[in-house]
């Protein structure tokens, strides 16, 4: 199958459209091993890292892919776009602007922009995108997250391992979504049959930035600290609502877009703490882990009112900025800080 | 301010609180030597703020740069610019106290220094004069130019509790066409609708599009009269330079007064008309290499841009400073207006897409006559240092000109290295004096004077 590879800052991509239109799609996640240096020839090294690591994926593997696409997300997807589209050789690139906003005049500017990528897919690779073929992306999609949901809401009563869920949620945006679909079914019956939530390991929520690489989740498990709810791009926001089974599949993805998770690159934000919170009280945790990646701005200007808000809840909360590398000792000792403190003041050592 | 909310302190009572900082502030906003009517006409807008601030009745509204003031002048509502406060705080050379005192606050080290100076100075009290800024009926933020601007308005207007209207400016990416611009304007022009309600509903004023095309139609006179300043910067020597500029644009920028605006730039245009008709070798400064600056200025670099002027290198055009006149064409009806203002959105030099920036700045280097560019990449703003090393390769290659990146901040001087910035601008100057001694030789022997490529 043909793969369609984009570069999104959160969960802004319309995936169902490529797959409606043939191909499988592949949430670029660049490789923190492989690190930025082929980026940054074009892009300063105050960018974001991620972004960077991104583009040092495109760069050097864009001539696997059939396409690429690139969601308004954040600076870093506006304003890198341009030196995508200047290096990145050999494959069409579609810049697709998700708005920032979430009412009614968005919605309506949204549903043109998504029919101006399908005509953009059409012209360029003489495919059919109709309602069917929508339809039929929607309800594969919907399995996806359905299960997701599944092996997700399992963190909280099962031994998973932060390093587990990440794989899923990584397969999740990488794999092609049948093989992805069986793949899910059988690790839930795997993770099914999992021993109980461990003694010893404190469960949080953890929020901010997309953390890409699975070392960053390895560290928190080794702090102690399993992650059993999130509101991550990769991670529930990706899977927390499904695509509304309605008559016009375009307009199914405008709502589904404006309804998921808020992540912090839209305005307003402030349903973003109402996740939050809801995810806390459902799941009965009281511990946040709040981060973000070095230089990027939407998360760390929401940890201004984000951090203060949980904490005036009571909630125990610890906010770190990250780097991108796959081994970080000096955040290690702080992360086992915080796991002390949540243990001295109370908090709950398991679910 | 119709609100019981904390009013900025007066300049007095930050004088007796801090006495030092402010001569600090006073000697560092001297030194630039800026002319009387143009301090007069800052000072006009800071004490006017103040004034709306400690009204119990008159609205006040704080905007981001590049949000549609006029908007705000139609329904009476005071224009409050915490930005061009913070630039005067730079300009006084006291932020970096501020700055750490934002970080302090939970703002990270790698946020846009503009908006930590203005969050530390109203945190400390400050006043309009050092950064500080009033606290607003109501919020306006923009993403045209940078994310940023969203974010800080949004946290500004849920800390007091304010309403906020952010404007959603979809990002014109190299290679767009006219099918997605149709879509783009249609989407600016519906919010500006979105807009005047919000605006109706906080004021409970009616719109009235007769008073608004009027504000309009003078600040379409005020930004091409600011811009008709440009074509006296192109003779040589140049009428003005940057730190002059820098603060020339506030009338154009923040509109609290067009008609001020209007008339000072009219006095202005027509002094320099009868200068140059009269003595224009009496204008300006020894020129010997002409420069052009891509970014946001080093506000606290007053010394800087004089260490250069004595190496005979002048500033004699900026992106940043033609992007503060937004109304670009003049016109007649609402519907013609909004769409125009759409295009404006879109098109200030300042965030131009790397397909229209590489030959804009082409275009200017000969209008101009650069003989080198520097590029600011400013560690606070991402969005606009973004493509800078692509801007630096292509116009080496297409002017052949030298061109430098200057990595700093434009009001953080944490990120400005004297050592580092003065050996790199000594080479930098040494590759002018190449090329205009190349150019020379040239000539000389007869060649067309085209400039070569240097080796380096
Ligand atoms: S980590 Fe932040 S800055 Fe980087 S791409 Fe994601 S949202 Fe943008
Ligand atoms: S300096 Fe840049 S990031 Fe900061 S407010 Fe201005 S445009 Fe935005």
């Amino acid at each position: 199958m043909k793969t369609f590879a984009y570069f999104d800052s959160g969960h802004e991509f319309p995936e169902e459209i490529v797959m409606a239109a043939g191909f499988s799609p592949m949430k670029i996640l660049g490789d923190v091993h492989q690190g930025t240096a082929a980026a940054d020839e074009y892009l300063f090294p105050f960018f974001c890292p991620f972004a960077r690591g991104c583009l040092s994926d495109a760069l050097a593997n864009s001539e696997k892919w059939d396409g690429i696409g690139v969601a308004h997300g954040c600076d870093a997807t506006d304003h890198h776009y341009d030196m995508w589209r200047a290096h990145v050789m050999g494959v069409p690139i579609f810049w697709v602007n998700t708005p920032m906003k979430i009412d009614q005049t968005a919605q309506i500017f949204y549903r043109k922009e998504l029919t101006r990528f399908i005509d953009n897919l059409i012209k360029q690779y003489s495919v059919k995108i109709g309602e069917n073929e929508l339809k039929d992306a929607i309800r594969l999609s919907n399995q996806v997250k359905s299960l997701m949901q599944q092996l997700a809401s399992l963190r909280a009563k099962k031994d998973i391992s932060n390093q587990d869920y990440f794989e899923m949620t990584h397969k999740a945006v990488q794999m092609p979504k049948e093989l992805l679909v069986e793949e899910l079914k059988t690790t839930l019956a795997d993770w099914e049959g999992r021993g109980p939530f461990p003694a010893g390991k404190t469960p949080i929520l953890l929020t901010g930035s997309d953390v890409t690489f699975v070392e960053y989740m390895e560290l928190l498990d080794t702090a102690g600290l399993r992650v059993v709810r999130d509101d991550l791009s990769l991670g529930e926001r990706y899977f927390a609502t499904t695509i509304p089974d309605t008559a016009d599949p375009v307009q199914a993805l405008v709502t589904y877009s404006f309804d998921m998770p808020r992540s912090a690159t839209r305005v307003p934000s402030d349903s973003r703490l109402e996740y939050i919170l809801g995810a806390l009280k459902d799941t009965k945790i009281d511990a946040v882990l709040s981060q973000n990646m070095k230089f990027c701005e939407p998360y760390a200007m929401d940890a201004v009112w984000t951090v203060p808000a949980l904490k005036g809840r009571g909630y125990h909360v610890m906010h770190f900025e990250r780097d991108y590398t796959p081994s970080d000792n000096q955040m290690l000792t702080r992360l086992e800080a915080f796991k002390e403190t949540i243990q001295q003041k109370g908090g709950r050592q398991n679910v | 301010m119709s609100n019981n909310t904390p009013n900025m302190p007066s300049l007095f009572s930050f004088f007796r609180k801090n006495p030092g900082l402010y001569f600090r502030g006073m000697k560092n906003q001297l030194k630039q030597g800026l002319p009387m009517d143009l301090l007069t006409l800052m000072g006009d807008y800071i004490k006017k703020t103040k004034k709306a601030d400690s009204s119990p009745t008159q609205l006040v509204a704080n905007f981001t740069a590049g949000f549609p003031v006029e908007f705000l002048l139609a329904f009476d509502v005071w224009p409050g610019f915490p930005e061009s406060s913070a630039c005067t705080a730079g300009m006084c050379e006291i932020t970096q106290p501020l700055i750490e005192h934002a970080e302090g606050m939970g703002y990270s080290r790698d946020l846009c220094a503009y908006m930590k100076t203005s969050v530390g100075a109203f945190d400390k009290g400050y006043p309009y004069d050092f950064g500080g800024s009033p606290v607003a009926d109501m919020y306006f933020g923009t993403n045209g130019v940078c994310d940023t601007h969203t974010k800080w308005f949004e946290n500004e207007a849920r800390k007091h509790g304010r309403p906020y209207f952010a404007m959603d400016v979809p990002c014109v990416v190299s290679g767009s066409d006219e099918a997605r611009w149709a879509i783009d304007s249609d989407y600016i022009v519906a919010q500006l609708y979105d807009l005047i309600t919000f605006l109706e509903q906080q004021t409970g004023k009616k719109f009235d599009e007769e008073k608004f095309m009027n504000i309009v139609n003078k600040s379409q006179e005020c930004s091409r009269l600011y811009l008709e300043f440009f074509d006296y910067r192109k003779k040589i020597p140049a009428a003005e330079y940057f730190v002059f500029m820098r603060v020339f644009m506030y009338a154009v920028f923040a509109m609290w007064d067009l008609d001020a605006g209007i008339k000072y730039y009219r006095n202005v245009l027509e002094k320099m008309k009868k200068r140059y008709a009269k003595a224009p070798e009496k204008i300006g400064k020894p020129e010997k290499y002409r420069l052009m600056w891509e970014g946001i200025t080093l506000w606290y670099g007053t010394d800087f841009y004089k260490e250069l002027e004595k190496k005979g290198a002048h500033v004699v055009y900026e992106l940043y400073t033609e992007s503060s006149a937004f109304r670009r064409k003049k016109t007649s009806t609402l519907d013609e207006t909004f769409r125009q203002m759409a295009k404006e959105f879109t098109s200030a030099t300042y965030i131009l897409e790397q397909d229209r920036r590489i030959p804009f700045i082409e275009e200017k280097i000969k209008d101009y006559s650069i003989d080198g560019l520097i590029l600011h990449a400013n560690m606070s703003c991402r969005p606009s240092a973004a493509g800078m090393q692509d801007v630096k390769t292509e116009i080496e290659k297409r002017s052949k000109i030298p061109v430098l990146i200057l990595t700093c901040d434009m009001i953080d001087p944490r990120a400005f290295s004297e050592g580092q910035v003065r050996t790199r601008i000594d080479a930098f100057i040494e590759m002018m004096e190449e090329n205009q001694k190349q150019k020379q030789d040239q000539i000389l022997s007869g060649g067309t004077g085209q400039w070569q490529t240097i080796n380096r």
